[in-house]
C-alpha cells in the first residue's frame, strides 16, 4: 500500500509540474525505379532505390540533433550510409553552429533535395550533381566540420549565410592502372573518420530570397584533395595532395504563376600536383524549366553540361570525359506522401556517344 | 419515448442539444504578443508563412518565434483548420519535407494556454495563439493581435 502511495504522489508531482518534452521526429522516404536504356549490353530493370530514414530532435531550448542514414542496395547487399549527421547550437536569434557531417552549402540542389528522391522534382540529378558514391560523382557534396549557418534580414531582402570548415576530400589511386585511362573509377572519400592532412575545406554560401519565389545565390569552396592510398599509382604520398579545388557557383531560382525556372553554374579551378601539373578550369551548369497545367501534375524540361577540360588529372582519375544531358520529365502527385514520375533523356559522352535512357519512378514519403 | 408528447419533439431537443454543445467546444482563437509588439495586425499570409516554417520574421522586425499548443489540445485543431489551413497529416507531411532539409523545425510545442503565455511574457517577440476567455485582466501585460484577412 505504501508503494502505492509513494507511486501516486510522485505521478501527482510529474502531472502537475510543468514538463518541458522535446519529440523525436522521423520520416522515411524510398522508391522504386523501372529503367531501360538504348545503350548496348544494357536491358530494362526495376531497382529499389535508397531507403533514406532521418530523424532529428531538440536536444533543449537552443541545441538540436539530426541524422540521416541511407539504405542502399548494391551487389554485396544492403550498404548502410551516414549521410549527415550533426548537433547544432543556436548562439543567437540568427546564428546557429554546427558540427558534423552535412551536405557541402554549394549551389541549389545539393541542399534542397539531399538524398530524398521524393522531393526532387525529377528522378535524376544534374550529372556533376551526383553524390561521391554515385558513377559520375565529381563534386564533394559532402563535407564533414563545423558550419555555421545565419539568416539575415536586410532591406525587406532575407539572405541565408553559411559558413564552413571541414576535412578535405581524398582519392584513393592505388586501384587505377594509370592516370589517365577513360575506364578509372575513383571516388571521391568524404573523409569521415579523419583528416589526411591539416589542409581544410572551407567555404561560404550567400543565398538572397527577394521575395518567397525568387531567389539567387552564390558559393565558394576550396579544399586539397588528398591521396588516401600509398600513392602507387599517383606517386603523391598518402596525405599529399592531389589538386588544390576551388568551386565558384551560381544558382537561380523563380517561380512565376504555374512556372519555374531553377538553375546552376559551376566553375570548377584545379590546381593539379600529378600527371600534367598546371590550372585547369572546367564549367558545369544546369537550367531546368518546370510548369503545370492541371493540379498535381507537372513537366520539366532540364538541359544540362559538364564540360571539362580533358588535361585536367583529377576528372582523368574519375574516368570523366564530359556530358550532355536533355531531360524530359514529368511528375504526376498522387497524394501529398507519394508520387509518380517517368523521364527520358538523352545524353552525349565523347566515349560512348549518344544514349537514350528512360526511367519511371513510384517515390513516396512515410511520415 | 414516453417523455415526449411525439417524435417531432424528440429531434426538436435532439437539435438544440446539438446546437449548444457545439458552441460551449468552439473556443475563438486569438493571437496575443507582448503589449510592446510594434505592431498591433499581422496579415493571415504573414502568420501562415510564420507557422509553417516559411517565414522568420514580418516587416523589419528580428526574428518572431511562434508558440504552438501540443496537438492533443482542442485549441491545435481549431487553430490549423480555422486559420492556417494545413490539418492532419498534410501538416504532418509539410513538416518533415520542412525538416528533411534540416534548417527549418516545428515550433516550439507546450501544453497548455498557460505556458504559451509564460513564453509570450518571458521572451520578446513571441506570438501564440490562446482562446479569447483567456484573454482576461491577468494579462494587461500582453495584447491581442489581430488578423487581416
Amino acid at each position: 500500500m505504501r508503494v502505492l502511495q509513494k507511486f501516486l504522489v510522485v505521478a501527482c508531482f510529474y502531472a502537475l509540474s510543468p514538463i518541458v518534452c522535446y519529440a523525436l521526429e522521423f520520416a522515411l522516404f524510398g522508391d522504386i525505379t523501372m529503367t531501360d536504356s538504348t545503350q548496348a549490353n544494357q536491358h530494362s530493370e526495376f531497382v529499389l532505390g535508397e531507403v533514406d530514414f532521418f530523424a532529428t530532435t531538440a536536444l533543449d531550448g537552443k541545441s538540436r540533433a539530426f541524422i540521416e542514414y541511407v539504405f542502399e542496395h548494391e551487389e554485396e547487399g544492403i550498404v548502410t550510409d551516414v549521410e549527415r549527421l550533426w548537433i547544432s547550437r543556436e548562439l543567437t536569434d540568427e546564428i546557429d553552429v554546427a558540427v558534423g557531417r552535412f551536405h557541402s552549402p554549394i549551389g541549389y540542389w545539393n541542399i534542397a533535395f539531399h538524398h530524398g528522391s521524393f522531393i526532387q522534382d525529377t528522378i535524376s540529378r544534374p550529372v556533376f550533381l551526383e553524390f561521391e558514391d554515385s558513377p559520375g560523382g565529381v563534386l564533394p557534396m559532402h563535407v564533414v566540420g563545423l558550419l555555421l549557418r545565419s539568416n539575415v534580414r536586410y532591406k525587406k531582402i532575407d539572405f541565408e549565410i553559411d559558413a564552413f570548415v571541414g576535412n578535405g576530400p581524398s582519392i584513393d589511386t592505388d586501384e587505377l592502372d594509370s592516370l589517365a585511362s577513360p575506364d578509372n573509377r575513383s571516388e571521391l572519400i568524404v573523409s569521415a573518420s579523419g583528416d589526411n592532412n591539416s589542409d581544410k575545406a572551407r567555404g561560404v554560401r550567400v543565398k538572397a530570397f527577394f521575395s518567397k519565389k525568387l531567389g539567387a545565390g552564390f558559393s565558394y569552396y576550396a579544399a586539397a584533395i588528398s591521396e588516401s592510398g600509398e600513392g602507387r599509382t599517383s606517386g603523391v604520398e598518402r596525405g599529399g595532395e592531389l589538386s588544390d579545388q576551388q568551386i565558384y557557383s551560381f544558382d537561380f531560382q523563380l517561380q512565376y504563376a504555374n512556372t519555374s525556372i531553377v538553375s546552376e553554374y559551376y566553375r570548377i579551378l584545379n590546381d593539379t600536383d600529378i600527371g600534367n601539373k598546371k590550372t585547369y578550369s572546367s564549367n558545369a551548369f544546369y537550367i531546368q524549366l518546370g510548369w503545370s497545367s492541371v493540379p498535381h501534375w507537372k513537366w520539366y524540361v532540364r538541359y544540362e553540361e559538364l564540360d571539362i577540360n580533358r588535361s585536367d588529372s583529377y576528372f582523368q582519375l574519375f574516368g570523366t570525359q564530359g556530358e550532355r544531358r536533355k531531360v524530359f520529365a514529368t511528375r504526376f502527385e498522387l497524394s501529398e506522401s507519394n508520387a509518380i514520375k517517368a523521364e527520358t533523356y538523352r545524353r552525349q559522352t565523347a566515349l560512348h556517344g549518344n544514349e537514350n535512357v528512360f526511367s519511371l519512378q513510384w517515390a513516396f514519403l512515410i511520415p | 419515448m414516453r417523455y415526449f408528447t411525439s417524435f417531432g419533439q424528440f429531434v426538436h431537443i435532439l437539435l438544440i442539444c446539438a446546437v449548444f454543445c457545439s458552441v460551449e467546444s468552439y473556443a475563438q482563437v486569438v493571437l496575443v504578443v507582448k503589449a510592446n509588439f510594434p505592431y498591433d495586425c499581422i496579415q493571415l499570409e504573414d502568420l501562415r508563412a510564420l507557422w509553417l516554417g516559411e517565414k522568420r520574421t514580418i516587416g523589419e522586425l528580428g526574428r518572431i518565434r511562434v508558440v504552438d499548443l501540443h496537438p492533443s489540445h482542442q485549441l491545435h485543431q481549431q487553430f490549423y483548420s480555422d486559420i492556417i489551413g494545413l490539418t492532419g497529416k498534410n501538416l504532418e507531411i509539410h513538416w518533415k519535407k520542412k525538416m528533411f532539409v534540416g534548417r527549418v523545425f516545428r515550433p516550439k510545442q507546450v501544453q497548455s494556454i498557460k505556458e504559451a503565455v509564460e513564453l509570450v511574457r518571458a521572451v520578446p517577440g513571441v506570438i501564440a495563439y490562446i482562446d479569447k476567455p483567456h484573454l482576461n485582466d491577468d494579462l494587461d501585460d500582453l495584447k491581442e493581435l489581430c488578423i487581416f484577412r
